[in-house]
């Protein structure tokens, strides 16, 4: 809220595509989240230290390196053993100082920031914190030879697209003023650079060690930071262990040191079915539900408690590529929004989500229903495929790249069968998430069916990030392209009041679903099971995890329920 | 009379001794049966196989109906009738059962018959070929060659294919080892006839029956190998119906709508069953030395 006041583009984008969770945010101003209701967390209890959360992903991350943080897995690790100079507070409304020791000065009209930063922190291998890898961390992130997917977000940083461009050396708009002092310098005031700041392609690497990699891609391999955890071992498809950091800088109220377990670990490679049997099994301390145990889950006495369950900022699509054909052709786009019965979708999922006729999430500020007036009418899509030129439907069959899981593939498998009674015939590609990544984000597949996660409670992190002509391939994965559209979500961005700028993107969002660039399918209402032992286990509420290094565990209560 | 007899007498002698065997008959009659299934799927499966029954077929949450009358087994997780996907994946597991093992039968015969009858280096080298084909682990094999090309009835054919042809082309080569030694092969040597005439005329015949046998078990092989594959997600591709596909994505299903699982298991272990005991039995009735 307030201190977001400050101004213009950016961008940002989690590529959500992955599971579960999260609550939802607001933005400037408004907001705000259903915070998850949670029946194993009592506040009351004094936190104690130790014991190792064992949670799961069915997939490996993409990365442990900050400049490839683009999608929620990799940033539920990440945000572990890295910090920003900023973040979001755990009610998820105000962006609070992390590294810094307060939110920014403001000066030169809004377009200078100025942080001071915290002295005494360490690196993880004891590596002092300065100012210059604070400089050193966003000129690796402006890096040609890195190539950040999520550079194009730090846009408004003066040189920052020189340098990403090979145009520059330095990037000249980020100042090291003094050995805990840090210059921000933008191009024009921007609304959400406090936000962009909080997300993890912003958090601070150290310069001393990894200038010194032998080759940049080893920092994923060997990630060192400042956060509350350290890494200790990825074994590919397999298991990823992190252990507490002595030194982390925050205490809790009390003045006990945080974090307070000894360690995360994630197990990996096997999907929903199997983690839940292993939560049921009480060894694992985490688990989505997988549709076919979801009504047993609601009606098993001692489950039912386990569960919390929450609205996510997020929305699911399907599009096709728009740089190929058929799907340049508008009237086959328009097709495609008539040929989907979303509420067979919804209840495929055991009605755990909302039908969407929308691309901003219900809790977003500037939310609108339908604004395109889109309904279900597979008759009226044969006849848009008609004056399109295909009276006997699509030629070819196009395959449709998906994250792979139990529910996406009987989605997908509907999906399929609802396109091809208008007449678009595809093929299923579902991929584990980093080789979707790999697909979507270089703009390769002829169609997708995609998700996004929010990175801040404003309308920019949808319309901006996933249609400005700016984003493709990385994350306006289909292509779209609509100069008028870019220009007004180019003004939007510089607007400083969000409120001012709503009616702006809700037409915006009109626009973008008349050119039907994507078909929106649902919002998530995620749930899933936490054991009763694990407290403290509220949900990050910009991103999809948990606020791990505040969370504890009950040991003693862990080992009688796995003993008995 | 006598000579008459004879000749005739090795399949009328096979079928008469696979009569007297019940239990290949029983393999017989299951093989039988699953081919009519296959051949007359449009006609007895009583649903479009990939028709989702939004409403009938699914309860409020969303979760597979049981057996009815109206879904005899049931339905799966898309609300598809799953005696009719059964039916239909009869189909696809027979076909690659068939299309596989005749493509691994011509070419196994080919190089088998090579390296029996020419010998000496010939023989080395598609000897030792078949040793490295039936010593790479298949599944690994089928893996790797899958994630290269895109999963889907032809990637299978080409990996079956791939290792298949190795137990033919090795059987068939002892068999014309010990057949090419033969006195009637010898004496048209003898006469001048050409080498391509020997090997078709007097050679092949004789050595085709084992590869009948051969043929029966490979076709369980195959079906199971499909099953597996698609069991693995690199198989046959959404909406064809497939045991092995249904399988895997009912497997989650196990404790909630077991039906999901156990029907077209069921229906692939009889299948397979069928085709290995045929071949058993056809392996006996046309081994001369069990002849009695």
């Amino acid at each position: 809220m307030k201190k977001l006041g400050t101004k213009k583009s950016a961008v940002a984008g989690v590529l959500a595509a992955s599971l579960l969770i999260v609550s939802v945010l607001s933005g400037c101003g408004q907001t705000t989240a259903p915070q998850a209701q949670q029946q194993s967390a009592s506040s009351s209890a004094t936190p104690q230290m130790g014991g190792v959360l064992r949670t799961w992903k069915q997939y490996d991350p993409k990365s442990l390196d900050p400049t490839d943080c683009g999608d929620t897995d990799s940033y539920d690790i990440q945000q572990n053993i890295y910090d920003g100079l900023v973040m979001w507070d755990k009610s998820g409304k105000e962006i609070v100082p992390d590294l810094a020791t307060a939110l920014p000065t403001i000066t030169n009209g809004g377009k200078t920031y100025t942080f001071q930063l915290r002295q005494g922190v360490t690196f993880q291998n004891g590596d002092p914190f300065t100012a210059a890898d604070v400089v050193y961390s966003f000129n690796r992130e402006a890096s040609k030879s890195i190539a950040s997917p999520g550079e194009s977000y730090f846009s408004m940083i003066k040189g920052m697209d020189d340098v990403f461009a090979g145009k520059a050396a330095t990037v000249s708009g980020v100042v090291e003023k003094g050995k805990y002092t840090v210059e921000f310098d933008l191009t024009q005031p921007t609304r959400t650079f406090l936000d962009v700041l909080a997300m993890p392609y912003a958090f601070i690497v150290d310069k001393k060690y990894t200038s010194a990699l032998p080759n940049q891609g080893d920092l994923s391999l060997h990630p060192i930071g400042t956060g509350p955890f350290m890494f200790k071992e990825w074994k590919k498809g397999q298991v990823i262990k992190l252990v507490r950091n002595p030194h982390y800088f925050l205490k809790d109220a009390q003045g006990r040191q945080l974090p307070y377990m000894d360690g995360i670990t994630w197990t990996l490679g096997y999907g929903n079915s199997v983690a839940y049997l292993k939560f049921k099994d009480k060894k694992q301390d985490f688990s989505l539900i997988p549709t076919s145990d979801y009504v047993s889950t609601l009606n098993d006495p001692n489950m039912k408690n386990d569960i919390t369950s929450l609205v996510e900022n997020d929305y699911f699509y399907i599009g096709g590529n728009i740089k190929k054909a058929p799907w340049n052709n508008k009237l086959v786009r328009q097709a495609m929004e008539y040929a989907i019965d979303k509420d067979a979708l919804v209840k495929l999922y055991n009605k755990r989500i909302v039908p969407a006729w929308s691309i901003l999430p219900p809790n977003m500020p500037g939310y609108q229903e339908n604004p395109s007036g889109y309904k279900y009418d597979p008759a009226k899509a044969k006849e848009l495929l008609k004056q399109a030129g295909y009276p006997n439907g699509l030629p070819g069959v196009h395959p449709m790249v998906y994250v792979k899981n139990d529910i996406r593939d009987v989605l997908a498998a509907n999906i399929q069968a609802q396109l091809a009674a208008v007449g678009i015939k595809i093929s299923l590609d579902g991929v584990p998430f980093p080789k979707y990544l790999d697909v979507v984000t270089k703009g390769q597949e002829d169609m997708v069916y995609g998700g996004w996660m929010q990175d801040y409670p404003d309308p920019d992190d949808f319309l901006n990030i996933l249609f400005n002509s700016n984003q493709i391939p990385s994350n306006n994965n289909v292509g779209y392209s609509n100069p008028a559209v870019d220009k007004q979500l180019n003004q939007l961005a510089s607007v400083t009041d969000l409120q001012k700028a709503i009616p702006g993107y809700q037409a915006v969002e009109k626009q973008i679903l008349d050119d039907a660039a994507i078909v929106p399918l649902y919002h998530d209402k995620e749930a899933y099971l936490i054991q009763p032992w694990v407290h403290n286990s509220q949900l990050h509420p910009v991103y999809p995890y948990f606020y791990y290094w505040t969370m504890w565990i009950d040991q003693k209560a862990e080992q009688a329920a796995t003993k008995g | 009379m006598e000579e008459e007899k004879k000749s005739v007498g090795l399949w009328g002698d096979a079928w008469r001794r696979l009569r007297k065997n019940p239990v290949a008959m029983a393999g017989l009659v299951i093989v039988a049966l699953m081919t009519l299934m296959a051949v007359l799927a449009p006609v007895i499966a009583p649903h479009n196989p990939n028709h989702q029954y939004m409403n009938r077929g699914l309860t409020s949450m969303g979760a597979p109906v049981g057996p009815s009358s109206f879904f005899l087994l049931g339905t799966d997780q898309n609300g598809r009738d799953l005696l009719s996907r059964m039916i239909w994946g009869a189909r696809i597991s027979l076909t690659l059962g068939v299309v596989i093992n005749s493509l691994n039968a011509v070419i196994g015969i080919f190089l088998g018959v090579i390296s029996g009858y020419f010998g000496k280096f010939v023989d080395t080298l598609v000897m030792r070929l078949t040793d490295i084909v039936l010593a790479f682990p298949f599944l690994l094999l089928m893996i790797a060659l899958l994630a290269v090309l895109s999963p889907g009835m032809e990637s299978i054919i080409i990996g079956f294919v791939l290792v298949g042809w190795a137990q033919y082309a090795r059987l068939v080569r002892g068999q014309v080892l010990s057949v090419k030694e033969m006195e009637y092969v010898q004496a048209a040597r003898a006469l001048g006839v050409s080498t391509p005439r020997i090997i078709f005329q007097h050679i092949l015949p004789n050595v085709i029956a084992p590869i009948i046998a051969l043929f029966a078990l490979g076709v369980s092989w195959a079906i199971m190998g499909e099953a597996t594959v698609s069991f693995l997600g690199l198989g046959i591709q959404a909406p064809t119906a497939s045991w092995g596909t249904m399988i895997e994505t009912g497997a989650s299903w196990i404790t909630s709508a077991p039906w999901l699982v156990i029907y077209p298991g069921i229906l692939l272990l009889i299948t397979v069953l069928g085709f290995n005991l045929l071949g058993d039995g056809l392996r006996d009735a046309l081994d001369p030395h069990l002849r009695r």
